[in-house]
């Protein structure tokens, strides 16, 4: 335990006492995310002591009173948005304290004639794309989860994938100012450069309480939809797709729409790829893109208007709702240039073989399209589960092989860190990190602070892949094993565990 | 723990593990979104029962109750869910195993004891139901149509059940009503648990249907309707009073006056998620010459529940969340704030006073009852 009854009685002081709980049903809430299937002993295995307390800030200046207390008394801060990511980030690994966004959900201004709007980051994505386009507006990057992904996850995560990207970037391009509350306590206004700062710092850097973003008046809209044969021939229309820089561009791969269909959720034609493409302009220049797009999927079967305008209607939720035919999933996300796609997919379709899986793509941003890999599974069955577990590490190599790489870091991804950058960058990234937070409260072992070495989680892999069931007894062992003993033991092999 | 409380059918724990966990289902709750934590959503409590069933998680007479209470089986959830989690149908097989324990909350006991007793929830004597119609009331002859007054309007909102004698009798549709012999429709003992005692309710009500000769039933009470629409036999027509004035705007035979308002109405659950009556409250409001109609940003199947449903469990909850509702209608300069459902309708009315608003709030009965 982290936290002593004078720190529960200071933080209940801080954001009232019904903003604060040490409940063990929500304790155990918050000790979970997106991946919430992953085995619990994984997780003790992992050393996570989990969440001790939740708050539930509503403003800055909360946030900041929260951050400098627990500064002084060296408490452990993990930032929480709608945990609408399967990478760990939100986890709790060294105890202490969640700060859950959700009560900053207020909208603070909206400047049309300025073409920018001011937000708590605690609010919904959705909430924000209602708002604006009752006005007449819209927002140019927004998570593919945006029902429940808050402003201040998309943006702490990368804000690199999903709608809007392909036209307008990355979220990092829309930001004009972020309110950040730093480690200690100060509250810092950045510029639309500093602000990178904070873009993907996953909650490392400070907590992201306010965002102005750029805005931008609704134009007309078409929308598209088309079943293509050839898994070649999608590949190269989708390449060609990226450098017309719609608005949304999304495929269900094959698999994926089988058990769409299967699941009685949709009723598509069973093609190599269904591509769905959203353009945003103005009747010009809708006129010249839609023939464009018509001569690019010339051949191929076209859905209706409305059938094309149901599928964008039907953005956040099309990739989940076979999900009830596993009932579990074992999902990896990860980008690689729109140009390797087919062999991305061919790598895939080699290494599922035999799996119930589809893949959805979500826009990215530089040329990379994103791809989201569902693999159905059942929790319950668990020697299963962790067989399918060790895809995890064979999808982000093909991700490396092909130029891309896992999406976000995170808690599971990190060990992954040194092959994506150089280690004067990862050198760069921590001397950032310990200069914002010396303490090192801010979501301690995630991202540049490797919890577990890669190596040891490489054999971890290849003992799933191959002797699954030995590595399911091992995980029921750790049941036995006090977390202490476990904590003790990482912290010989493993960085950042105290 | 007690597993006998738990999901028992396969297809109820299929469920538990199809959540993927993506919390749209916050998105709409209006318990999660007065209180936030986790463990007050659908995500969180799914979560909870997985674990509870795994035996990972202590069981809590309380915590689990609160969990299972704190629900306004509105909807809404299922409505945002991917996966297409029934939320309801899980909550509503863990209050019936609650209530078979005998583990509800204090109030809901004095409620469900008052109601076997008195067939109201309002404690009202059961003779008085039909008093609102006044000594010199008699039933017509011969009515093909009955009106099924409820709980609140024939004891505590007795104007409503006035405003549709009006209207009624402007349409020139003769209707009876069942008066001292009218009990509660059981929907309250239904959503709290109480199965067998509603089953009851069903039984009396379905024996003084019978012996009335009538071919539709209709009420102006949503929770009556929707009752009514799912959960009692399928013998006769059943309609809310927005259905059967819709009905009368067509035939021609029901028309009002002017009303130079701007009125925003909202959707109810029991009648809207619940019922899919969306279009037919909006036609007979726009059949009011010179209303203006407004929408609440969310609307239709998207509305954001008044959290009315939580008035006998948790009160102070309830009377919170539609502060929200009320102040949205007050930023778009509603004049009238349209409800079709009393508990909706007094809900906003406990808002309103704690935002301090004068903003006017009607019931969809009393607003038309005025302009025939």
């Amino acid at each position: 335990m982290v936290l002593k009854e004078t720190d529960i009685f200071s933080l209940k002081e801080i954001v009232g006492a019904n903003n604060f709980s040490c409940d063990p049903y929500n304790l155990l809430c918050y000790s979970r995310d997106l991946a919430s299937s992953i085995p619990d002993e994984l997780l003790k295995g992992y050393g996570m002591i989990g969440a001790e307390a939740v708050l539930l800030p509503q403003d800055t200046a909360q946030v900041s009173k929260v951050l400098a207390y627990a500064n002084s008394r060296g408490i452990p801060i993990t930032p929480r948005g709608a945990a609408s990511w399967a990478l760990g980030g939100v986890l709790p690994m060294e105890g202490g304290i969640v700060v859950d966004t959700c009560k900053m959900n207020r909208i603070f201004q909206f400047a049309p004639a300025d073409q920018f709007i001011r937000v708590q980051t605690g609010i919904e994505w959705k909430r924000v794309i209602d708002f604006l386009a009752a006005r007449g507006f819209t927002v140019g990057a927004n998570p593919s989860s945006g029902v429940s992904a808050t402003i201040g996850g998309y943006i702490a995560t990368g804000g690199g994938a999903g709608i809007g990207v392909t036209q307008f970037g990355g979220v990092g391009n829309q930001i004009l100012s972020l309110k950040v509350v730093l480690s200690d306590g100060r509250i810092i206004e950045t510029d639309p450069w500093s602000s990178f700062y904070f873009v993907g710092s996953e909650g490392t850097l400070g907590i992201i309480c306010e965002a102005t973003l750029k805005v931008f008046p609704s134009l007309g809209r078409r929308f598209f939809m088309f079943s293509v044969d050839s898994l070649h021939r999608g590949c190269a229309i989708l390449e060609r797709l990226y450098e017309m820089r719609p608005y949304y561009v999304s495929f269900l791969d094959k698999g994926l729409v089988k058990l769409l269909n299967e699941a009685g959720a949709h009723h598509f034609r069973e093609s190599e790829l269904t591509i769905s493409t959203v353009f945003h302009g103005t009747d010009k220049q809708l006129e010249r893109v839609s023939k464009e797009v018509q001569k690019l999927f010339v051949g191929c079967y076209r859905y209706s208007n409305e059938e094309a305008l149901h599928e964008w209607d039907d953005r956040y939720k099309v990739g989940l709702a076979f999900k009830k035919l596993g009932p579990s999933l074992f999902a990896q996300d990860f980008r690689v240039p729109v140009r390797f796609l087919e062999e991305a997919i061919q790598e895939l379709a080699h290494l599922l073989k035999g799996e119930r899986y589809g893949v959805e793509s979500l826009g990215g941003e530089n040329g990379s399209i994103v791809l989201a890999v569902m693999i159905l599974a059942d929790e319950r069955d668990k020697v299963d589960y962790i067989k399918k577990f060790a895809y995890a590490s064979d999808m982000a190599q093909i991700a490396k092989d092909l130029g891309g790489a896992p999406l976000g870091l995170g808690l599971h991804n990190s060990i992954h860190l040194s092959d994506l950058y150089e280690e004067q960058a990862i050198q760069a990234m921590k001397n950032i990190r310990s200069h914002f937070d010396p303490k090192n409260i801010l979501n301690p072992s995630k991202t540049t602070q490797v919890r577990i070495p890669a190596e040891f989680v490489n054999i971890s892999m290849m003992a799933m892949r191959g002797v699954p069931g030995l590595v399911s007894l091992g995980l029921d062992a750790t049941k036995l094993v006090p977390s202490e003993f476990l904590r003790f033991g990482l912290s010989i092999f493993g960085k950042g565990i105290k | 723990m007690k597993t006998d409380t738990l999901p028992t059918t396969e297809q109820m724990i299929h469920d538990l593990y199809t959540c993927a966990s993506c919390g749209y289902c916050r998105f709409a709750c209006p318990v999660n979104k007065e209180l936030g934590f986790e463990s007050t959503g659908v995500r969180g409590k799914l979560l909870i029962l997985r674990k509870l069933l795994e035996g990972k998680l202590d069981y809590s007479d309380a915590r689990v109750r609160d969990a299972v209470f704190q629900c306004a089986q509105c909807e809404a959830c299922k409505v945002m869910c991917p996966t297409g989690i029934d939320f309801v149908k899980i909550n509503q097989f863990l209050r019936e195993s609650l209530a078979k324990e005998g583990n509800l909350l204090e109030l809901q006991k004095t409620i469900g004891k008052i109601l076997s007793e008195k067939k109201n929830p309002f404690n009202e004597p059961p003779a008085e139901r039909g008093a609102w119609l006044g000594s010199a009331y008699k039933n017509p002859e011969k009515a093909d149509y009955l009106y099924f007054v409820g709980c609140t309007a024939s004891y505590s909102a007795n104007r409503i059940a006035k405003s549709i004698q009006r209207i009624m009798k402007a349409a020139g549709l003769d209707f009876a009503v069942l008066g001292g012999e009218e009990q509660c429709c059981g929907n309250p003992l239904l959503r709290m648990g109480e199965r067998e005692k509603f089953d009851q309710m069903v039984a009396a009500n379905m024996a003084a249907f019978d012996k009335m000769g009538i071919k539709t039933i209709f009420t102006a009470c949503a929770g009556c309707f929707k009752a009514f629409f799912h959960d009692y036999p399928k013998k006769y027509e059943v309609l809310h009073v927005v259905q059967l004035m819709d009905r009368l705007i067509r035939e021609g035979k029901l028309k009002f006056k002017p009303l130079p308002k701007r009125v925003i109405y909202f959707d109810g659950c029991d009648i809207g998620r619940h019922c899919g009556i969306y279009e037919e409250p909006r036609n007979v409001l726009r059949a009011i010459p010179q209303l203006e109609l407004i929408e609440f940003d969310y609307n239709r199947e998207q509305a954001l529940c008044c959290g009315g449903p939580l008035v006998a469990s948790y009160p102070e909850l309830a009377g919170q969340i539609p502060t929200k509702h009320v102040q949205e209608a007050t930023d778009k300069n509603a004049d009238i704030l349209v409800s079709a459902c009393a508990a909706c309708m007094l809900n906003f009315k406990e808002g309103a006073k704690r935002l301090g608003s004068k903003l006017d709030i009607q019931d969809i009965c009393m607003l038309t009852g005025k302009q025939v």
